[in-house]
């Protein structure tokens, strides 16, 4: 049995790419998180071995449950550390990069605290993160064609009020009609057909219907 | 007070078309005070008083933080509004019937019309309204737009019949406790207690202290109180359609739809649908442009040419001729033709699947796919464009989105490259401009993407099912749209006209020619004349082409320009500049600043790619 190792701060970048960049390229990510090919393999090879990664159906990684919790912690203490320099006067650029170095060693109580100090934008105004973090499921884009899912949560953030007027609603059936190259996803929902952006699509959260 | 009544609904729904069978002709556009949403509003009479019909913009709920939603809010809570009419689609009824349930909160007198009625039936669905109504409260009407059933009764029934609606939507208990408590604290009523818990209204305090009590039962419920009233809606909308809905079933064929969604052919399908539909105004616009020209030239200009009058009455009187015949010359032949194309793209339900494969593309230059509906629609013209831009989420969208139209080349700037580089140097090189343009675009968007970078949101588009246009319904949206743009455009165009008509005859047109003559002589290899023709362009598009006709004294260019020269003239006419009626419309949407910044881009663009080609090719 493999014992199972926190993840590296490395890890916990890559993890974090995936949430904010769903169905983002290798080459991409390895652009983005500054990696070589091979350095980049191992380390998806390494979140798969401590159940932070899994691999769909076609063969591409995608975030575990426990993936998705580290992910949506780290990409929170991002947004709320970088939230803080840029009000501290900081370019937005500078204070991204003092985030992602912060970002991994600052405890959860301490982005708590700075969260409800800083009065950070309102929802609708801020990309994605997760209440319900607690929710089951796989987002939708997780899902194929023909598949009838459960919708179990919408994370409160983007597109989240359209969705929700839309009928995608926790304990809404949907069915996944069609996945487009570019990994956007047309639902059945309510006798409508509605398509949503990948960026969407990831916010939804589903399990397959019992 | 006259009686006022609005009609309010989800888009797509028929409201639009319902409105016109209330109102027919003397539809105007305007803003509701406050705001700079158009609102179209018609008048109509029922038992002989004068009724206003206002139609509410689509949307799909009311406590949606945007703009438009707040109009829609005002227009429901304004005590000047006698009746609303909530219009429902009988094949989309259940998710109709939670923006219905939002209104019904109001309070207002209210009566529903379940329309399209004929299409559910031929998908096999009923609407048992009697039973809708006693569960709503409400009079509920069943009409088909399309056919004109039922609408007749629409007028009577809201003037006699509309009351407050009934039905009540049972919330969770918390949320129920959380709205009692907040009401009774604060003195306000359920909706307002309601919405103060999604974070909308305007009294700090009560917003706090809503806030508050949403973050526990946030906490509670591991959902947003604004999730949960949300999901409320959406289950009692839901109940109410499981009783009045029945429906046999009748599924739809994919396959075509597979098709166009596909990388591979809709792409391609997707590319050759913009050209054809360019190629088709080109040529549909060329043939019947000439006859209208020619029609006013003949009915209008050459009378007024003949009237022995004062110079400036004259003046006056002949530049109001020229609008009017540009005017013409341009909205029917080019622009409805084009509207009529863009209807149908529309109305088969193309856009929303060019919209998703264009995401990808269009997210380069940080857009999102829908981003590519106001895109096409500046072909027709910039103006309703850049209204279009409206639907997109964020400020910033909007902002690159409106850099991106006012370079697309509208229908005015057409009849320059068609008359000036397809006539006179070639059809492929009039191509190529349009091919300068799209790249000029491409890169534009890239670079805004880089500069002012921001979160994106993602899309989220209703697909509504592919099917058959009908011409009738086709032809009436075109009709609608060309009266919108006469409206908008043609008041601009006529003062525009006059002023430049003055302008010229107290002589400023000779001094800005002179003083520009070695911006247009030395940078762009022109003739001095042609600086005044750019220069009318601001105007009106094609006026640049037709003001060079006049000053070279001759209809062939040829003998007077080089190729080179036509074709620079032409591709910094379209670049250079968007039109007066454009710049004020973007002054309107975006501000002064957005407007002025985007005037001054397309000034350096235009002149700076028409330098190069002088300097490359001259």
């Amino acid at each position: 049995m493999i014992m199972t190792e926190p993840a590296t701060d490395r890890e916990e970048d890559l993890l974090e790419a995936l949430l904010e960049a769903p169905g983002i390229d290798r080459a991409a990510l390895a652009a983005r998180l500054e990696l070589e090919p091979e350095a980049l393999a191992r380390l998806e090879d390494r979140a798969v071995v401590h159940g932070r990664l899994e691999r769909d159906g076609r063969g591409e990684f995608r975030l575990s449950p426990e993936g998705h919790r580290i992910a949506r912690r780290i990409a929170r203490h991002h947004r709320t550390l970088a939230c803080f320099f840029e009000q501290l006067g900081m370019a937005r650029e500078a204070a991204n990069r003092e985030a992602c170095t912060l970002e991994h060693g600052v405890s959860d109580e301490a982005i708590a605290r700075l969260a409800d100090h800083l009065h950070c934008p309102a929802p609708c105004e801020r990309p994605c993160e997760g209440s319900g973090e607690e929710a089951e499921g796989h987002p939708l884009l997780d899902y194929g064609e023909g598949e009838r899912v459960c919708i179990t949560a919408v994370r409160p953030c983007g597109r989240y009020r359209r969705l929700m007027d839309m009928g995608v609603v926790p304990g809404e059936e949907v069915v996944v009609r069609r996945r487009l190259s570019n990994h956007a996803v047309v639902i059945e929902v309510k006798g409508c057909e509605i398509g949503l952006s990948p960026e969407c699509a990831a916010t939804v959260l589903a399990t397959p219907c019992p | 007070m006259p009686l006022k009544i609005a009609l309010v609904g989800n888009p797509g729904v028929g409201k639009s078309l319902i409105f016109n069978h209330l109102t027919g002709v003397g539809v105007e556009i305007g803003n509701y005070p406050g705001s700079s949403v158009d609102l179209l509003s018609g008048r109509s009479c029922f038992q002989r008083e004068r009724i206003e019909v206002l139609d509410l913009p689509g949307v799909y709920s009311l406590e949606d933080g945007a703009e438009t939603e707040a109009l829609v809010r005002r227009v429901i809570d304004d005590d000047a509004v006698t009746a609303l009419v909530a219009v429902l689609d009988a094949t989309r009824l259940e998710r109709n019937l939670y923006l219905l349930l939002q209104v019904a909160e109001y309070g207002r007198p209210m009566t529903a019309v379940v329309n399209m009625v004929d299409e559910a039936a031929r998908r096999g669905i009923a609407v048992d309204t009697e039973r809708l109504a006693a569960l709503l409260g409400i009079p509920v009407l069943a009409t088909s737009a399309a056919t004109g059933q039922g609408i007749d009764r629409i007028l009577p029934t809201a003037v006699l019949e509309a009351r407050a609606a009934t039905v009540e939507v049972p919330y969770d208990h918390h949320v129920e406790a959380a709205v009692h408590s907040l009401a009774r604290t604060f003195g306000v009523d359920r909706r307002i207690a309601l919405q103060a818990l999604q974070g909308l209204g305007d009294d700090p305090d009560l917003l706090d202290a809503a806030g508050a009590v949403g973050e526990e039962i946030g906490r509670r419920h591991r959902m947003s109180a604004g999730q949960i009233i949300t999901t409320n809606r959406h289950n009692h909308a839901g109940t109410i359609a499981d009783e009045v809905v029945r429906s046999a079933g009748v599924g739809v064929g994919a396959a075509l739809d597979r098709l166009l969604t596909r990388t591979v052919p809709g792409v391609p399908i997707l590319v050759g649908v913009l050209m054809a539909m360019l190629l088709v105004v080109f040529l549909v616009g060329g043939v019947l442009e000439e006859y209208i020209v020619r029609a006013f030239e003949f009915g209008l200009l050459n009378p007024i040419a003949a009237l022995d009058l004062h110079p400036l009455a004259k003046e006056v009187l002949r530049a109001v001729g020229l609008a009017l015949q540009s005017g013409f010359g341009i909205a029917f032949p080019y622009i409805f033709t084009f509207y009529v194309l863009l209807a149908l793209l529309e109305d088969s339900g193309y856009m929303s699947r060019a919209a998703f494969l264009a995401d990808r593309a269009m997210h380069r230059m940080g857009l999102h796919g829908e981003a590519i509906i106001p895109l096409v629609i500046g072909f027709g013209c910039n103006v309703p464009a850049l209204m279009g831009t409206r639907l997109l989420a964020t400020r910033r969208e909007r902002i690159i989105a409106a850099f991106l139209i006012t370079m697309v080349p509208c229908s005015a700037r057409t009849v320059v490259i068609s008359g000036i580089v397809a006539s006179f140097v070639s059809l492929a090189a009039a191509f190529s401009i349009y091919l300068v343009v799209l790249v000029l675009i491409v890169l534009t968007g890239l670079i805004l993407s880089r500069v002012a970078p921001g979160p994106q949101f993602g899309m989220v588009l209703e697909m509504p099912q592919l099917r058959r246009p009908r011409p009738d319904m086709v032809l009436l949206k075109s009709w609608l749209r060309i009266k919108e743009f006469l409206y908008i455009a043609m008041p601009l165009l006529l003062v525009s006209s006059v002023v430049l008509g003055l302008l010229g005859y107290y002589g400023a047109i000779a001094a800005f020619q002179a003083a520009f003559a070695p911006v247009s002589e030395g940078l762009l290899g022109l003739p001095d004349y042609a600086s005044t023709a750019l220069l009318f362009g601001i105007l009106r598009k094609e006026m640049a082409f037709e003001t060079l006709v006049v000053l070279a004294g001759t209809a062939s260019l040829d003998t007077v320009m080089t190729g080179i020269q036509l074709y620079i003239f032409a591709i910094v006419s379209t670049l250079f500049v968007p039109c007066i009626s454009t710049v004020a419309v973007l002054r309107r949407e975006l501000g002064s600043r957005v407007a002025a910044l985007i005037t001054l881009y397309t000034v350096g663009l235009g002149l700076g790619i028409g330098a190069l080609i002088h300097f490359v090719a001259g």
